[in-house]
């Protein structure tokens, strides 16, 4: 998990491109394994257990749930995990014309 | 890895006292005595007494077991394979078809191991006998939004049309509706999932009613599909500062809901 979210955060540093957890540990919890696992990416801290106002409104009920969403905010992928993440990511971002580094000058 | 064997273990361990409870009922009408299959149930009680006891006796070990390597040996060697009694159980089932001996059988493969040939049939017998059975609405139907039998289906379907009783009628919609959307048939769960929030607000289940969790599936159908715009999320970081999903418009996002466990 973490390994997989620290090199795709650091390989697409520089892009159109944010990682946010929605995070359902206790608060010291979370803090501590922040700095172990080196989690540097944004994070909603979710109330500290997994009933929490954010995973209820959106009915989470397995973890780690995914969504990703395209610039315009519109929901484009659910529950992609490792490579299947990434290709998500590299898709929506050269929909953009960001992705691709093909400059036209 | 091993919380996997855990909680998978735990779920084994739960379902053998629920069981337990679900010996017919005693007093009132009995069945007829021309089926009354006490050998039946007899072998019933010893071949899952023997399960259980190879479980409790795996569990003692493994509670001992002080290293990784030394769990994976035991799981591989003395944890007791469900697929190894179901086959045993099987023919008692269909030697006393319709009988509540013939439901416990069922459930209890279903409860140990709810894929494959013999869970289908499992599903498939339940479906046309005990549809509106109490003990499957309580054990069985509630675990389903997930199946991934195709009989489980037939089952919901059977539970849903086939109940009277207002509760379980509810509890079987829901779960059926959660299922469909779950399998990405949205418009059917949809209609399903509104009626019960219409018409279950009375039935509690947890600390929600059943209306409020059809609710809930409601929210995911029509706000967080594919294609749908996602909704604002406002909350806050971990050392409090406001934060709000907008703050990264204009940018692809991963959204990951995640826990560390």
């Amino acid at each position: 998990m973490y390994p997989h979210e620290r090199s795709l955060v650091q390989r697409m540093q520089g892009k159109p491109f944010n990682l946010i957890g929605i995070n359902s540990d206790p608060k010291e919890h979370i803090a501590k394994r922040m700095i172990e696992e080196k989690i540097t990416w944004p994070f909603f801290w979710d109330g500290g257990n997994t009933s929490g106002p954010i995973a209820t409104k959106w009915n989470v009920h397995s973890w780690p749930t995914i969504y990703v969403l395209d610039s315009k905010g519109v929901i484009r992928y659910r529950d992609v995990r490792g490579e299947e993440m990434d290709k998500a990511v590299e898709t929506l971002l050269k929909e953009m014309g960001s992705g691709a580094s093909a400059k036209s000058d | 890895m091993r919380w996997i064997h855990l909680a998978a273990l735990g779920g084994l361990l739960l379902a053998s006292p629920l069981l337990a409870q679900s010996d017919p009922p005693s007093g009132g009408a009995s069945p007829p005595a021309s089926v009354a299959p006490s050998d039946g149930e007899q072998q019933f009680k010893q071949i899952t007494n023997e399960f259980d006891a190879a479980m409790k006796a795996f569990m003692a070990d493994y509670r001992k077991a002080t290293t990784d390597e030394e769990r994976q040996k035991l799981v591989d060697a003395k944890l007791p394979k469900p697929e190894s009694y179901i086959p045993r159980l099987m023919p008692l089932a269909q030697a006393h078809p319709n009988t509540p001996l013939a439901r416990d059988v069922y459930v209890w493969a279903i409860s140990h191991n709810a894929e494959g040939q013999t869970a289908n049939e499992a599903f498939k017998a339940l479906a046309e006998n005990f549809a509106t059975d109490q003990v499957v609405a309580k054990q069985v139907i509630p675990q389903l939004q997930w199946s991934q039998s195709p009989q489980a289906e037939t089952l919901l379907r059977a539970a849903v049309e086939k109940n009277t009783d207002h509760q379980q009628k509810g509890m079987a919609q829901l779960t059926l509706g959660t299922y469909l959307k779950n399998n990405n048939r949205g418009a059917e769960a949809e209609k399903l999932l509104d009626d019960v929030a219409a018409n279950y607000a009375d039935v509690k289940q947890g600390k929600q009613s059943l209306a409020e969790q059809a609710n809930n599936v409601l929210f995911e159908v029509r706000n967080l599909a594919i294609g749908k715009t996602a909704p604002e999320i406002t909350g806050e970081s971990i050392d409090g500062k406001p934060m709000k999903l907008s703050d990264f418009k204009g940018k692809v996002v991963v959204l990951d809901f995640f826990g560390d466990w």
